[in-house]
């Protein structure tokens, strides 16, 4: 069953080469995976023949190591949480160790790894010193990984037995004795690279085993009473998770950049640019209200079908937008000001973004509706291209800073958002079909 | 009060409905029957201008069905295919704010949603939960229930006997019949041949992209002298040939 399971995914990944772009694509990943490779040994070499002396070999594997381990379990959470994939579903007549099994080959199976092994074997054949010890290690790291982030998924996708815990809590133990312990395994690197991966897999599998149903995502089941648009918010997870991870990110970076610049006297990324970016409440809006519709279609379907006005709907999603917005405000206004001592020019970005956002959000949800199928997905909760241009736009405005005649930009910026809802109320009669078409094909 | 001209509908190169002609009067109960995926669906989201038609036209009291302004939205109720219902609110706030949406008073409002809940629902606890714990029953006639409750006179019912319990089928049936008048219009789209016959004045089927059928019940029944299913498998055909290949059941 494996094997056939195996042929079937590689034979749909050879169909998928009908697209020229993905032909293109993956050429670009070899060639990617083939450059980093070579420059990698490269540099690795030169380094053992002292020809860098700035780093030593050992410090540039150790970091490609932890590269690989690093952006194999981060890539769980960014550019969104991507939850566990489950081959075949519990009710299906096979035992759990096959589908296990059946589970751990099929995410190997994907493109990342591939490319990922590539890079190992190119730096491998490349290599002057330590071949095989790389060979080796980059294998296991990768395995073990991959077998850590599921691990995770365990416990944040599905509902466990008590039991589940025990070998949270061993593993831990494990973990704990090996990182206290480096030097001694670092003596025995060939053994932990074998023996670390057979570990986690075992483990997985117990922990496959303590399974007792997936957890409910989509909805929770809070009734109690209160404000319905508070309700909307909260008791969908789609939005809910997403607006929290947001939020929290911002708080995480204004606290930051507040800690650094008391103590440094410097603002994170120089206060420039990137900056702007978490200071204005544009997250709120790529992460939901740029596709207010995609996470609440069925508000859009009810407004179209009872009143079929777009600026009745227009009025829900600023509603809507209310909670989230003054949660927005309560985060940065305050640290924003306290931190650049410039209430003017604060206020000014702040409030002129916020109008800017909420206005050319009302396009965006309509011009370009994305279906939200889970908390996380990967290709993202509001379409590229509201992103980019929402990202580039608030960006902009932050020179405004630099020199006072940028303050033009201000009533630029107002009049876009007028020209931005007029747009959207006076395109939707033509354009609605679009949120039909890409929300209500189910 | 509905007129379909040559109505025309594809995805892609596929075409789903081919040069329909309809016209349904005040008065009526028009059930359409057909197979799975004949485009019955389609043909209901096209009438409430939610998809694009690519070619013929729908007029509602006259007015081209995608030049309906707020006051015509008003008089139209449907249940359509995934039923519109907000899952993150409870059934008294989900109707609560459909009648917001109508600008109904507050008073009567909820005077409607009262006895709507009593007719259809046995628990008046129901009322309070949250429609995700709704079982797909409940949802249906919770639908139903935001599709009547500012009594249209046009009502789109698109599956509305699907996942409902006999007797609550039967409390529908009776409802729609109640709620049939002369100046109002029902649609009903439905597989329940049973529920159908006990409500319809007029039967379409659809097959093969055109309706190939469209005229009374009693027509179709030839004045009740063949039952309803019988009438309709004499018009689509199923295929029972093949089953005789079959040798392994």
């Amino acid at each position: 069953m494996i094997g056939y399971y195996i042929i079937m995914r590689m034979k749909r990944f050879f169909l998928g080469f009908k697209s020229p772009w993905k032909i293109v694509l993956h050429l670009i990943f070899l060639f990617t995976a083939w450059a980093y490779g070579r420059l990698f040994a490269e540099l690795t070499n030169k380094a053992s023949n002292g020809v860098l002396d700035s780093v030593s070999p050992e410090f540039l594997i150790n970091f490609a190591l932890l590269f690989i381990a690093g952006i194999t379990i981060i890539r769980m959470i960014v550019p969104t949480y991507k939850p566990q994939k489950q081959v075949l579903p519990t009710y299906y007549p096979i035992s759990k160790w096959q589908r296990y099994c059946l589970s751990v080959v099929s995410d190997f199976q994907t493109s990342y790894f591939f490319y990922i092994a590539l890079f190992v074997v190119i730096s491998f054949w490349n290599l002057e010193y330590s071949k095989l010890t790389f060979l080796f290690t980059g294998f296991s790291i990768l395995l073990s990984a991959h077998l850590v982030r599921r691990m995770f998924h365990y416990y944040i996708d599905f509902k466990l037995n008590a039991f589940s815990y025990v070998y949270f809590a061993i593993t831990t133990l494990i973990f704990t004795v090996v990182v206290l312990n480096i030097d001694f395994f670092l003596h025995y690197l060939q053994y932990v690279s074998i023996l670390v991966p057979i570990l986690l897999f075992f483990v997985g599998y117990f922990l496959e085993c303590q399974v007792i149903e997936n957890k409910n995502v989509e909805l929770t089941t809070s009734s109690s009473k209160g404000n319905y648009l508070f309700k909307l918010l909260v008791n969908s997870n789609k939005a809910r998770l997403p607006l929290i991870v947001g939020l929290l990110v911002k708080l995480f970076i204004l606290v930051i950049d507040l800690v650094m610049f008391k103590s440094k006297g410097k603002h994170i990324f120089d206060g420039q640019l990137v900056y702007w970016m978490f200071a204005s409440p544009l997250i709120v809006f790529t992460y939901i209200f740029n596709n207010t519709w995609g996470f609440w279609k069925n508000i859009w379907l009810n407004y179209e079908l009872r009143s079929g006005k777009y600026s009745d709907m227009i009025n829900f999603n600023l509603r809507l937008l209310f909670i989230p917005l003054t949660i927005d405000v309560l985060i940065t206004l305050p640290i924003l000001l306290f931190s650049w001592h410039n209430y003017q020019f604060i206020l000014l970005f702040y409030f002129t973004s916020l109008v800017f956002l909420i206005c050319t959000s009302f396009v965006w949800s309509l011009l370009f509706p994305m279906a939200i199928k889970s908390t996380f997905q990967m290709k993202g909760s509001s379409s590229f291209v509201s992103s980019f241009v929402t990202m580039i736009a608030v960006i902009l405005l932050s020179v405004i800073k630099i020199y006072n005649w940028f303050y033009i930009l201000i009533p630029i910026y107002l009049i876009a958002s007028f020209v931005a809802y007029k747009l959207a109320i006076d395109l939707y009669k033509d354009k609605k079909y679009l949120i039909t078409n890409k929300l209500m094909k189910e | 009060m509905i007129q379909i001209t040559d109505l025309t509908k594809k995805y892609g190169k596929n075409t789903i409905i081919e040069t329909i002609n309809l016209k349904i009067d005040s008065g009526q109960t028009y059930c359409l029957l057909g197979k799975n995926g004949v485009g019955k669906t389609t043909l209901i989201n096209l009438m409430l201008d939610l998809i694009e038609l690519d070619n013929g036209n729908i007029k509602l009291w006259g007015k081209e069905h995608n030049k309906l302004d707020c006051a015509d939205k008003k008089r139209i109720g449907a249940v359509v295919e995934n039923l519109a219902l907000i899952e993150e609110l409870s059934g008294f706030e989900f109707l609560l704010l459909v009648g917001k949406i109508y600008k109904m008073p507050v008073d009567i409002l909820k005077k409607r949603i009262a006895d709507l809940f009593q007719y259809f629902f046995e628990n008046e606890s129901d009322i309070k939960k949250n429609i995700s714990k709704y079982s797909t029953g409940m949802k249906k006639k919770l639908a139903f229930c935001a599709a009547v409750i500012h009594t249209p006179d046009i009502l789109i019912l698109d599956e509305p006997f699907s996942g409902l319990d006999p007797l609550v089928a039967n409390q529908m049936v009776m409802f729609i019949n109640k709620y049939q008048r002369a100046d109002r219009l029902i649609f009903i789209s439905s597989h329940d041949l049973t529920y159908v016959e006990k409500v319809a004045t007029q039967i379409g089927v659809l097959d093969n992209k055109n309706l190939i059928f469209n005229s009374t019940l009693l027509d179709f029944t030839q004045n009740g002298e063949r039952a309803l299913d019988s009438a309709l498998l004499k018009i689509l055909r199923p295929n029972t040939t093949e089953l005789g290949k079959i040798d392994w059941v």
